[in-house]
Formats: structure tokens, C-alpha cells, sequence
């Protein structure tokens, strides 16, 4: 089983775009480096890219979303290893079918790969673990990694920080939503990754 | 959240020279208090409209709503269910009725009491698209699809409502729908030329079908999804800043899906 690392950038672009929509389910992709040739035993999620918070389930601005995402992460030397999700209720913390479907289709791309489901009951400044339970594929179906620690305390204190310092209210998460809404907006979100390179 | 903090640092103290305003804005106050969970706020709102319309149906709905926010169900339920004794017309808490049901997950009882609304208020669009989501959710896509008919009948000239009926149609997956899935998408990019959703839609709904074997119209799928790509490109180098198309390699991947399919052709 491998080791799981998820950076700064990741956890906290993914805590930013579940509270930025707090009436709806959002779901993004994960981006890890590509280890081809270097050691396989570590994971590292480097980034994330906030896919949807309207209908997560259609597939043709799925696909849209996952070709551009896939040639940017070609020349990035990253690939899509993980999809986070935070259901719409605030105690459904279920992997349900939409993510089940999606998480497939990027372990058709990447065989190392896992789902993030998001605790939206953990989603507070005061919380001490991490917001999400991490699933791996098993044959038919997904199985729950437990006992897995992804992330640094400074990972944890920083996320805390910015939920209490209301930091989140101001922060434009651009997801593919709103690029393909209005595409001059920018789903790498790099105003946000230099904000959080302050906050370290 | 800034209606709260506005009432609490501003309004409150001013009240007395709100006028007659100042019932409504009771209201929304109540409603603002509700979503940040301020139910303290909300009380407070309640007892105040109570004492001024006692009877009132509206003041009951917000008592409603605060049992909703405080996740007591069954007595949120049971008083809806008063107001429709009362009032059979009343939509609003008929709604809430399904509200209630989609917060508890339940989300096949939500669809439905919601089927149930809809034979008595059929031209209820909201209500329409929150069922044609529901659907979704369960992944019954005939039937959601089934609802954006409707929408469209009703609202020919949306091309939202165009789009999303194709997108759910692509969903499918298998020849026919997407067939359908092209053509409306191509119609909503009649009605809004500029929609790069519905140009996405019409380049993979025609890549697709040029890419499966043994179709009549591949040629002309193929020249569709050509259509849609070079539509898109012009869309994305004239509106957004070069350096930023090529960080994001956009034109690349939609290149790469073209080359994929002339390939084909060729073999």
C-alpha cells in the first residue's frame, strides 16, 4: 500500500472550493507527479483542479474538463490520480455512484488512484484531522483506507487559519463551472497557490 | 452572512425608523439567520411577527423553516402540513415538504412528493429543473431527461435548458442519444453562439460519433466536429491571453482529439 502525501496547495484549494459553495456538491480532480521512474511506493498530490459544483454527474463537460486538465498535466510531468468530492448534505459523507463512476474512469488512466470523500462535518477551524476518507479501488468496488495520515500539521494549521480568519470569503475559487462560463478565468487558481505560499 | 452582521451591528438599534419596511425585513433577516445558523437571531425575528400578524401564514412558514435548520423534521413536516390544510394552493410549503425529505437523503420519497406538486402545478419551472436534478442524482436519466422536455416545451428559446437536455442525452451514452445529444447541442449554439459548453457538447458528441465503426455519417461527423473545434479555438485565442492558452495547452488537447479521429478514417 502506498504512501499518500497531499500538499498544502491540494488540501487547501479543496477546503476553499467546498466552503466556497456551501449549498452544493462539489467535486475536483487530484494531480500527482508522474513516478514512472522514480519510486512507486510514494504518492505525492501536488495540486488540484476544482472541476464542478452545479450538476457533477453530466459527462460531456466532465470529458471537456478532463482533456484539458490531462494535456496540461502532459507538460506539467503530473498525472490525475485522485478525484475529491463533498456531497451537497451536510452529513452525507457516502461514496456514492457519481463519484464511484468518475473515480473509474481516472483508474482507467492512472491504476493508482483514489477518491477523496469529503466529511463536510469536519470541515471547521477547529478541526485536528483531516476532512476527508481516502478510498483505493478493490476490484468491483472501493475500499476505505484507514490510518492513513496524508498531511503535514502545518497542512492542518494552515487550513484551520484560513477557515477561522474568514480568508475563505474572499477568495475566488475558479472552478471549471465558472471557465466554462466565462473562459478568461483561469482553473489553475494561481492567485490562490501564491496566497497560500504566504501563508507558510 | 452580511445580512446577519449588518442587522446585528446596524439595523437592530435603528429599527424605529424603519417604518412599515421593517416587517420584511424581519423576514429576511430570519431567513439570513437560518442559513448561518443563527437560530437565536431567527427566534427573535419569529416571536416579533407573531405579535404583529398572529394568524398568519407566511410567520408559520418561517417557524417552519427554523424547524428544518434545526433538523426537527417530523415537526417542520407536520406543520406544512397545517398550512396546506389551510391553504391548498399554498406552494411554497408543498416545496418545503420535499426540502425536508431531500435533507434526509431521502431522496426517492423527494421525487416523489416533488412528482406530486407537479400534477397540480405544472408551469412550476423551478420545480421542473429541481426534479430533472433529483433524477440525476439517482441516475435515472430517461426520466430527467423527461423533465428538461418539458422545460423546453414550455421555454423553447432557453438554450440552457437545450444544452442541459443534451448533456443528459450524451450521458446515455449509446448511438441514438447521442445523435439527439448532438443536434441540441447544435441548436443551442443557434441560440447563443457563444456558449463554449454547448461547443464542447457538439465537438465530443460528433467526435464520438465519428469514432464509432460502421456509421453512415461519419464523414460528416467528422466535419461537425471539426466545425465545433475550430469555433472553440477562434473562442480561446481571442479571448484569452496567449501566454495563458499555452500553459493550459487547451488547443493541444482539443488538436489531439481531431487527430485521433482522421486517423481512423485513414485506417
Amino acid at each position: 500500500m502506498a504512501e499518500l502525501i497531499v500538499s498544502i496547495q491540494a488540501y487547501c484549494k479543496i477546503l476553499l472550493h467546498a466552503v466556497k459553495h456551501p449549498n452544493c456538491a462539489v467535486n475536483g480532480v487530484l494531480l500527482a507527479e508522474d513516478n514512472k521512474s522514480k519510486d512507486r511506493k510514494v504518492l505525492k498530490f501536488v495540486d488540484c483542479v476544482p472541476l464542478f459544483h452545479l450538476t457533477l454527474s453530466l459527462s460531456p463537460m466532465l470529458e471537456a474538463a478532463l482533456l484539458q486538465i490531462d494535456a496540461y498535466c502532459k507538460s506539467r510531468g503530473y498525472i490525475i490520480a485522485g478525484y475529491y468530492q463533498a456531497n451537497e448534505n451536510l452529513r452525507d459523507k457516502e461514496l456514492n455512484n457519481v463519484a464511484k463512476t468518475i473515480g473509474r474512469r481516472i483508474q482507467e488512466n492512472c491504476a493508482n488512484s483514489y477518491i477523496f470523500m469529503v466529511d463536510n462535518e469536519r470541515l471547521f477551524p477547529d478541526a485536528v484531522s483531516e476532512m476527508y476518507r481516502i478510498y483505493s479501488p478493490r476490484e468491483a468496488s472501493w475500499k476505505e483506507e484507514e490510518k492513513l495520515e496524508t498531511v503535514t500539521e502545518e497542512t492542518l494549521r494552515v487550513a484551520s487559519m484560513l477557515l477561522s480568519s474568514q480568508t475563505f470569503r474572499e477568495v475566488d475559487v475558479v472552478d471549471f463551472d465558472y471557465h466554462f462560463n466565462d473562459i478568461t478565468r483561469d482553473w489553475r487558481n494561481l492567485p490562490i497557490n501564491d496566497l497560500l505560499q504566504k501563508c507558510t | 452572512q452580511t445580512v446577519v452582521s449588518l442587522w446585528e451591528d446596524v439595523l437592530m438599534s435603528e429599527r424605529n425608523k424603519l417604518g412599515d419596511e421593517l416587517w420584511t425585513v424581519y423576514e429576511q433577516v430570519c431567513i439570513a439567520a437560518l442559513d448561518c445558523q443563527r437560530i437565536d437571531i431567527s427566534e427573535t425575528c419569529i416571536e416579533l411577527l407573531k405579535s404583529k400578524f398572529p394568524n398568519s401564514l407566511r410567520v408559520k412558514r418561517l417557524l417552519g423553516m427554523k424547524y428544518e435548520a434545526e433538523e426537527r423534521f417530523h415537526k417542520a413536516g407536520d406543520l406544512y402540513d397545517d398550512i396546506i390544510k389551510e391553504d391548498e394552493t399554498n406552494m411554497f410549503a408543498r416545496k418545503r415538504k420535499v426540502a425536508i425529505l431531500k435533507a434526509q437523503n431521502k431522496t426517492l420519497e423527494a421525487i416523489e412528493e416533488l412528482n406530486k406538486y407537479l400534477k397540480q402545478f405544472m408551469t412550476d419551472f423551478e420545480a421542473w429543473m429541481e426534479l430533472c436534478d433529483l433524477y440525476l442524482a439517482v441516475q435515472d436519466y430517461t426520466k430527467a431527461a423527461f423533465c428538461m422536455e418539458e422545460l423546453i416545451m414550455s421555454n423553447p428559446h432557453n438554450h440552457l435548458y437545450h444544452q442541459k437536455f443534451a448533456e443528459i442525452k450524451y450521458t446515455m451514452g449509446d448511438p441514438d442519444n447521442m445523435a439527439i445529444a448532438r443536434t441540441y447541442f447544435a441548436q443551442a449554439i443557434k441560440l447563443n453562439p457563444n456558449s463554449v459548453r454547448s461547443l464542447y457538447g457538439c465537438f465530443l458528441a460528433s467526435s464520438n460519433l465519428a469514432a464509432s465503426s460502421n456509421r453512415k455519417d461519419k464523414q460528416s461527423n467528422i466535419k461537425y466536429a471539426a466545425w465545433a473545434a475550430q469555433q472553440l479555438k477562434e473562442k480561446y485565442t481571442t479571448v484569452q491571453p496567449e501566454d495563458l492558452t499555452n500553459q493550459t495547452r487547451v488547443l493541444e488537447s482539443i488538436e489531439r482529439v481531431l487527430e485521433s479521429l482522421t486517423e481512423k478514417t485513414s485506417n
